[in-house]
């Protein structure tokens, strides 16, 4: 195994190991459920895995960190654009070192988690258990790395936010439907709070054992477990940062952009495992607007209600955070449209209320074929398994999100459906703000 | 030869106490003619900086010591045109004397060094 003591022998080494040995055949480990994570604990860290056999591995570490849990504005997007910069080796040498692994690393923000992010062959596991830990723990955080490295980037991001006017909607309907904690800006609108010393504080509080979860697709369960304990031994332990509970409060807000216009209106949903409600993510597939078959509009509510406007497209998702949920459907096309497809995408709504059973099943379907399609793909599902692992010591597993998806009835969704509609909406327009309708105009309730 | 072979050879002395003790009245009495704490400078504001690896080193020091540097500098220009040198009260004391751009003119040397390695690699057999 690739340990420190053969990399300091220096990178000619690492040549050599870069080619996949053929040592362990593909059918050894014929696992009978591939898509079972298994959680244990080691070094006081929680670690969840499940093995498939495959030769490749996609490994995460997930922390409890993200833009909700923040102590100023931006913060933790500062943390997550600081990952792989110099920690205890530079980050062009962990960056090459990578390359001639073949492997690939990478960090995402969300609302939640920050999440640190490596694909490599089956073989190396080590070596990036030691990189992501390295990260965690040794990160120096340089100011002049920030100004030279870290700023720029989140400026860019920053840049592209406001050019993407969907985005920009959801942010403010996240605003506004949570006012502060969960409806803080994912990303940082301003770097007047940030400085290196305030990333580093918010790191020693967001990366503690605690608050983190390491999670792998594609690794042995004790493999994980002894490296983890062997490289995030000296990670200090703490319970993480205290977040209020989330509530929702909805409104309506309207933000002028000259980049296109969009509108978001949003509904409170469901919860994130164990308090899941698999009905509202029915709803959203019911609701739909992404077609199945190429050059057509599709046949979900959503699709239907567009498909004679030209240019626009509306479309529904559901979004499950640990203590709430968000329903929200986003609609994108020329502005002297939306006020029409506003109008069509609310009285979808309302016939949501009288919904036919096939409509129900299809969109059941849809759902549980995205659920396992998503459990299939290595590296997609490992934040939500290490944000459920970090609350609740257990890791979400895919049977039962489908038998819930099997087990909701025309019913409940019905139900859900009217309960939207009397619960306060959320309504954001972004755009010309002169010809953009008001929530009152489409006939919703703010 | 780079900007910090010089603060190699002093680590060399630094780590050799008889050495230490032998060369440190030489340094004192080379510091004190060499007249730039007179001009009330310290050591590594000497540094030419016409070249990329100083400018990137002066960029990465924080605003209050930059700002220092800045100052230093024009009031030893003044003094430089005005032929005279600073009040006895005013000149660099010894142990102002800090060495504050070597650490960042070392690290990005560093990082010169390793980039160079690290793009010229071959397959050992």
């Amino acid at each position: 195994m690739l340990a420190r003591s053969t990399l300091s022998r220096g990178p000619s080494q690492l040549l050599t190991r870069a080619a996949p040995s053929s040592r362990r055949g593909l059918a050894a480990a014929a696992v009978s459920n591939p898509f079972h994570y298994s959680v244990g604990e080691s070094a006081g860290i929680k670690v969840a895995s499940r093995d498939d056999g495959g030769p490749t591995t996609a490994l995460a570490v997930v922390a409890r960190g993200g833009s909700r849990y923040e102590t100023a504005p931006g913060l933790a997007h500062g943390l997550e654009k600081f990952a792989f910069k110099n920690s205890r080796r530079s980050a062009l040498r962990l960056q090459r070192e990578t390359e001639l692994l073949g492997g690939s690393l990478g960090s995402t923000l969300s609302r939640e988690n920050i999440v640190l992010r490596a694909k490599f062959l089956r073989d190396d596991l080590p070596y990036f258990v030691e990189a992501l830990a390295d990260v965690l723990i040794h990160t120096k955080y340089n100011p002049y790395e920030f100004n030279e490295q870290v700023s720029p980037t989140m400026g860019f991001e920053i840049e592209n936010l406001h050019h993407t006017p969907a985005a920009l909607a959801l942010e403010a309907a996240h605003n506004i439907a949570f006012h502060k904690g969960l409806g803080s800006s994912r990303l940082a609108l301003t770097n007047k709070y940030l400085s290196n010393k305030s990333i580093t504080e918010y790191s020693k509080k967001v990366y503690s054992k605690d608050n983190i979860a390491v999670v792998a697709s594609g690794a042995p369960q004790q493999d994980l477990e002894k490296w983890t304990a062997e490289f995030f031994k000296e990670l200090p332990s703490g319970t993480g940062p205290v977040v209020a509970p989330a509530k929702y409060y909805g409104g309506e807000t309207r933000v002028f952009s000259p980049h296109g216009d969009a509108i978001v209106i949003a509904f409170p949903g469901s919860a994130s495992a164990p308090s899941f409600k698999a009905e509202y993510t029915v709803l959203a597939y019911l609701l739909g607007g992404e077609t199945s078959i190429k050059w057509n509009t599709g046949m979900s509510f959503l699709s239907q209600a567009v498909s004679e406007i030209p240019h626009t497209t509306a479309v529904a998702k559901h979004v499950a955070y640990t203590d709430t949920g968000l329903l929200y459907v986003t609609i994108e096309g020329p502005g002297s449209a939306l006020t029409q497809a506003g109008e069509n995408v609310v009285s979808a709504f309302k016939s949501l209320g009288e919904v036919k059973p096939e409509d129900v099943k299809k969109a059941i379907a849809l759902a549980k074929f995205d659920a396992l399609a998503t459990a299939e793909d290595r590296s997609v599902g490992l934040e939500s398994v290490g944000q459920t692992v970090i609350a609740s010591g257990n890791a979400p597993q895919v049977e039962s999100i489908v038998k819930a998806l099997s087990g909701v009835t025309v019913e409940a969704v019905k139900a859900a459906g009217k309960k939207l509609l009397e619960s306060k909406a959320t309504f954001v327009v972004v755009g010309d703000t002169y010809i953009l309708p008001y929530a009152e105009d489409l006939g919703l309730k703010v | 030869m780079t900007f910090s072979s010089g603060v190699a050879l002093r680590r060399a002395i630094l780590a050799r106490p008889w050495l230490h003790k032998m060369m440190a009245p030489i340094a004192e009495k080379y510091t004190d003619l060499a007249g730039y704490r007179q001009l009330g400078l310290v050591r590594d504001d000497l540094i030419a900086d016409e070249n990329e690896t100083v400018q990137e080193a002066i960029k990465r020091l924080p605003p209050k010591v930059a700002y220092d540097r800045v100052y230093r500098l024009r009031r030893a220009v003044q003094c430089s045109l005005a032929h005279t040198i600073l009040p006895k009260e005013e000149q660099t004391k010894p142990e102002g004397d800090i060495s504050y751009l070597m650490p960042y003119i070392e690290e990005i040397e560093r990082e010169r060094k390793e980039r160079e390695e690290l793009d010229s690699l071959t397959r050992a057999k």
